[in-house]
C-alpha cells in the first residue's frame, strides 16, 4: 500500500511543489491550506507523514501539531515543519507540542526526500 | 536525483501577486487601525509566503526582497506601537516595488535600481527600528537569529582518522509522540561505519503500574567503528537534539554534550483569518470552454424538447418525463457551471483604497472610501472589464465631486470627504454605485458648457436629468483646469461605453450640495440571459428581460403620428417614442398597423422607448454568442443565440439600438448574419 502524506501549507504553490517531491519517493499525498482544514483530513484517514508550513491562517502549525498529537491515529506519525530562519522561537514550540523535525526554506526537494528518509519507516 | 520545480513558476506568479495585493489592502486598514495585530499577522505572513516560495523557486531577487520586507514587518509586529505613517509609505513603495519585480521576474541581471532603492529604504527603517529597541528597556520579545547563519554552522568540524565513538541516546519521556523512532536513528547511524549493535539501558524502567505506554523510558548505546566526523554523526541526531541526549564519546573521554532547548516565550500567533477556503486553481480558458459546451447542450436540449413536444405524444409519456428531467439537469448544470465564474466584486474594489489614499493626496483633498455588499457576486469578465470604469468614477469623485477641506468645512460637511463603492443584487441583475457627498452636479454649468459645444441648442428646453446625461456624450468636460487626473479626453464617455458593451446602463442621481451617486444597473453574467423572444414577420429577436417594463397593444388613443418627431406611444399620460422593429431590420409581411400589433416598452439610456413588434414568443434563458467573434460588432445587436426549433435569433442591445435609430444609422439587413 501506498503511504500517504498530509500537505499542510497556506500556499498553494509550497504544496504543489512539497507534494510533486513526495510523488518522486512513491508517497500518495492530501493537501489542506490551514490547521483548521488539515485537521479535518485526519479524521478521514490515517497519515504516514505529515508536512507543515508553521505560520499559517485559522489555525497554524503549532496548533494543528498539538491537535494532531491528540489524535489516536497519529500519536506518532512523523511530523515535518517547513520554516524560515526567522522562525526559531516559533519552531521551539512546534517541537514542544511534539514536531518531529524541520526542514529550513528555502524549500529544497532533495532535501526534503533525504530527511522524509530518516523518519519513515 | 535532481527534482525540477520550474513548472511551478506560474501558479508562484499567480499567488504572489494575489498575496502582494492583500499585502497592500493591509497596509492600507492598518493606516486606521495602526495595531490591528490581525492585520499586522496577515501582511507579515503575505511576505513571508512569497520570500518561502520564491526562494524554493530560485527567484533570488524575490526572496531577497521579501527577507527584508519580512524582517521589517517582524520588528513592527513585535512591537507595541504598530504602523508608522513613515514605515506605511516605505512598506506601500515596497508593494509596488515587489510588484515590479515580479512582473520582470524573467529578466536576468541584477536588481533594478528603483527596487534596491527601496530594499534601502526598507533596511534603513529596519536599522533604526532595532536601535530604538535596543535604547528602549523593552525586552525583545522574538528570538531572532542571524539570518545569514546556515542552518548546521553552530558546529566546528572536527576531522579525525578511524576510531571507535560510543554514541549514546537519552529519549526525553516524549520521544514516541513526537514521530520519532529509535531504529531509525541506529539505522542512519549504521550507514557511517560499522555498528558493534545496540545496548538497551532499562534501568529507567519503572514498576509495570506506573508505566505509560506512549513513554519512552530506554535510553541505547551504541559503539560506532567510523572514520567520519563528530558533526557529521552529530547531523544523524539533528533532529532529536531537542528530544533526547544525545552523548557522542572518544574513548569515553569527551564531555558529556547537553543543548538546552532555549525556549523564548513568544506571543503565540493563532489569529483567525476569515475566509479562507479550499479552492481549486483552473485556467479561465478551461472553465470558458466547459461554459461553451454547456451552452450547445442546452440548445441541443431545447431542440429535443420541442421535437418530442411536436411528435403529439401524451403529456405524460416517458419520453415526454425523460425530457423534462433532462431538461431541469441541463438548467441545474448549466447553472453550476456559470457559478464558477462568479467572483466577488470586492476583487474588483480592493485596489481602491490606495488610489483614493493617493489621490486625494496629490489633489489636497481628504477623502476616505467606503465600501458595501462587496461580496456580491458577478462573472469574473465582468467584473474585470469594471475595473477601468470605476477607477474613473471613483477619480471623478474625488477631483469633480468633492470640495476642498475647507470649502467643506465652510459649509458645515466633515472636513473628510466620503466615497462610497456599493454592490448588491437587485430584479436579477447586480447594482453598483459610485457615491460622494459632495457638491453634486452643476446642471448651468453642465448646460453652458453643452451650449458652447454644440450638444445643447441654446434655450433648448430639457429636464435636468437629460443635461446631467449629456456628461457621458464624448469629449465633455466641465474641468476648468485640465488636472492631472481628469479632464483628460479620455472620460465618462468611455465609463458609458464599456458599462453599455456590459450590456448595463448607467444613470445619474446627484442633489447640490448634497453629493452625487453613479448607479451602474448590470446583468450578473455576459454568457447567458434571460430573454423575451420577439417575432417580427418571419424573424425572431431576443431583448433581455432586465429592460423590458411592460408590454401591450395600443389603442387608437395611445398610439400617435407627431409631424416632425415620428411616432409615439403613451404610455400613463407619458409619450414614448416608438421604434418600429420591421423598418430597422428591413423585414417584410410585419404587421405595420400599431393598433393590430405589440408594443414592448424598453428602458434606453435617456428614458423609455416602445417597440413594434408582432408578438411575444415566451421569455427564456439563452446562451448568447457573441457576434463579434463569427461576423463583426454591429451597433444595436449584442449578439445571437439559437432557438429551440434551430432557427438563429438576434439579441438586441437596446440602448445601441436606439442611438443607431437616433442617427438614422441604416442597420444590419437581418440577411448579413442569418
Amino acid at each position: 500500500m501506498a503511504k500517504t502524506a498530509l500537505v499542510v501549507d497556506d500556499s498553494a504553490t509550497m504544496r504543489q511543489m512539497v507534494a510533486f517531491t513526495l510523488h518522486q519517493a512513491g508517497f500518495d499525498t492530501v493537501e489542506a491550506a490551514d490547521g483548521k482544514l488539515a485537521i479535518a483530513e485526519l479524521a478521514k484517514m490515517t497519515f504516514q507523514l505529515v508536512i507543515t508550513d508553521l505560520n499559517m491562517p485559522v489555525l497554524d502549525g503549532v496548533e494543528f501539531i498539538r491537535a494532531l498529537r491528540q489524535h489516536a491515529a497519529h500519536k506518532f506519525t512523523p511530523v515535518l515543519m517547513l520554516t524560515t530562519e526567522t522562525q526559531s522561537a516559533k519552531r521551539q514550540e512546534a517541537k514542544e507540542a511534539g514536531a518531529t523535525g524541520w526542514l529550513v526554506k528555502p524549500f529544497d526537494p532533495e532535501k526534503l526526500l533525504e530527511v522524509v528518509a530518516k523518519v519513515v519507516r | 536525483m535532481k527534482i525540477d520545480l520550474s513548472a511551478f513558476k506560474q501558479s508562484f506568479l499567480e499567488e504572489t501577486n494575489e498575496r502582494i495585493a492583500a499585502l497592500e489592502q493591509g497596509l492600507l486598514l492598518l493606516e486606521s487601525v495602526p495595531t490591528d495585530s490581525e492585520q499586522l499577522n496577515a501582511i507579515f505572513r503575505a511576505a513571508h509566503s512569497i520570500k518561502g516560495a520564491a526562494g524554493s523557486l530560485g527567484f533570488t531577487q524575490i526572496a531577497e526582497f521579501t527577507h527584508v520586507l519580512e524582517t521589517l514587518l517582524g520588528q513592527i509586529r513585535s512591537g507595541s506601537v504598530g504602523i508608522s505613517g513613515e514605515h506605511a509609505s516605505v512598506l506601500l513603495l515596497a508593494v509596488d516595488a515587489l510588484r515590479e519585480l515580479v512582473r520582470t521576474v524573467d529578466s536576468s541581471g541584477p536588481m533594478s535600481a528603483s527596487a534596491r532603492a527601496v530594499m534601502d529604504r526598507i533596511e534603513q527603517a529596519s536599522t533604526s527600528l532595532a536601535a530604538d529597541k535596543t535604547q528602549s528597556a523593552h525586552p525583545a520579545r522574538i528570538d531572532r537569529e542571524s539570518p545569514a547563519q546556515p542552518a548546521n554552522a553552530r558546529q566546528p568540524l572536527l576531522q579525525v582518522g578511524s576510531r571507535r565513538v560510543r554514541v549514546t541516546v537519552c529519549p526525553r519521556s516524549e520521544f514516541f509522540v513526537s514521530g520519532l523512532d529509535p531504529q531509525l536513528l541506529f539505522r542512519d547511524l549504521s550507514r557511517l561505519g560499522e555498528l558493534e549493535g545496540v545496548v538497551a539501558d532499562l534501568s529507567k524502567v519503572p514498576e509495570l503500574a506506573q508505566i505509560e505506554p506512549e513513554k519512552c523510558y530506554v535510553a541505547f548505546t551504541s559503539v560506532l567503528q567510523t572514520s567520519v566526523t563528530d558533526g557529521e554523526i552529530r547531523d544523524v541526531f539533528a533532529f532529536v537534539e531537542d528530544t533526547c541526549v544525545v552523548q557522542v564519546t572518544d574513548d569515553l573521554s569527551a564531555p558529556v554534550e547537553r543543548r538546552a532547548a532555549a525556549a523564548a516565550p513568544t506571543a503565540l500567533d493563532t489569529t483567525q483569518t476569515k475566509g479562507t477556503a479550499s479552492t481549486l486553481r483552473v485556467a479561465t480558458e478551461k472553465v470558458d470552454a466547459l461554459i461553451d459546451l454547456v451552452g450547445e447542450i442546452v440548445i441541443a436540449q431545447s431542440m429535443v424538447k420541442q421535437l418530442v413536444q411536436s411528435s403529439g405524444l401524451p403529456a405524460d409519456s416517458a419520453l415526454q418525463n425523460a425530457v423534462s428531467a433532462l431538461e431541469h439537469n441541463t438548467q441545474d448544470l448549466q447553472a453550476r457551471v456559470m457559478a464558477i465564474r462568479m467572483v466577488p466584486i470586492a476583487t474588483a474594489f480592493a485596489r481602491f483604497p490606495r488610489l483614493v489614499r493617493d489621490l486625494s493626496a496629490s489633489l489636497g483633498k481628504n477623502a476616505a472610501i467606503e465600501f458595501e455588499g462587496g461580496e456580491t457576486e458577478l462573472d469574473k469578465g465582468v467584473v474585470e472589464r469594471l475595473s477601468d470604469p470605476l477607477t474613473h468614477l471613483v477619480r471623478n469623485s474625488i477631483d469633480h465631486g468633492l470640495e476642498a477641506a475647507q470649502e467643506r468645512v465652510a459649509q458645515n460637511k466633515p472636513e473628510q470627504g466620503k466615497i462610497w463603492l456599493s454592490a448588491r443584487h437587485e430584479a436579477g441583475g447586480v447594482i453598483i454605485e459610485v457615491g460622494d457627498d459632495g457638491h453634486g452636479l452643476n446642471a448651468a454649468k453642465i448646460r453652458a458648457k453643452a451650449e458652447a459645444q454644440g450638444l445643447l441648442r441654446a434655450g433648448e428646453s430639457v429636464t435636468d436629468d437629460q443635461i446631467h446625461a449629456l456628461i457621458f456624450e464624448p469629449g465633455f468636460s466641465t474641468a476648468d483646469v485640465v488636472s492631472d487626473v481628469s479632464g483628460r479626453g479620455v472620460g465618462m464617455d468611455v465609463v458609458k461605453r464599456t458599462i453599455d458593451s456590459l450590456s448595463g446602463s448607467i444613470s445619474i442621481v446627484t442633489q447640490p450640495g448634497k453629493g452625487t451617486t453613479f448607479r451602474i444597473k448590470l446583468p450578473v453574467t455576459l454568457a447567458i440571459l434571460d430573454g423575451l423572444t420577439l417575432g417580427v414577420g418571419e424573424q425572431r429577436f431576443i431583448v433581455p428581460l432586465l429592460s423590458v417594463a411592460e408590454s401591450f397593444r395600443p389603442t387608437s388613443k395611445e398610439y400617435k403620428r407627431v409631424v416632425g418627431q415620428g411616432e409615439i406611444v403613451l404610455v400613463r399620460g407619458r409619450a414614448l417614442p416608438m421604434i418600429r422593429l420591421h423598418e430597422c431590420y428591413a423585414i417584410p409581411d410585419a404587421e405595420r398597423d400599431p393598433m393590430r400589433a405589440l408594443v414592448v416598452i424598453v428602458e434606453a439610456d435617456n428614458g423609455r422607448v416602445a417597440l413594434l413588434v408582432d408578438s411575444l414568443l415566451g421569455q427564456s434563458q439563452v446562451v448568447l454568442k457573441s457576434l463579434e467573434a463569427h461576423y463583426q460588432r454591429i451597433e444595436g445587436i449584442m449578439g445571437a443565440t439559437i432557438l429551440g426549433d434551430g432557427r438563429i435569433s438576434l439579441i438586441l442591445d437596446i440602448p445601441g439600438m436606439v442611438r443607431a435609430n437616433a442617427r438614422g444609422a441604416p442597420n444590419l439587413k437581418p440577411a448579413d448574419a442569418a
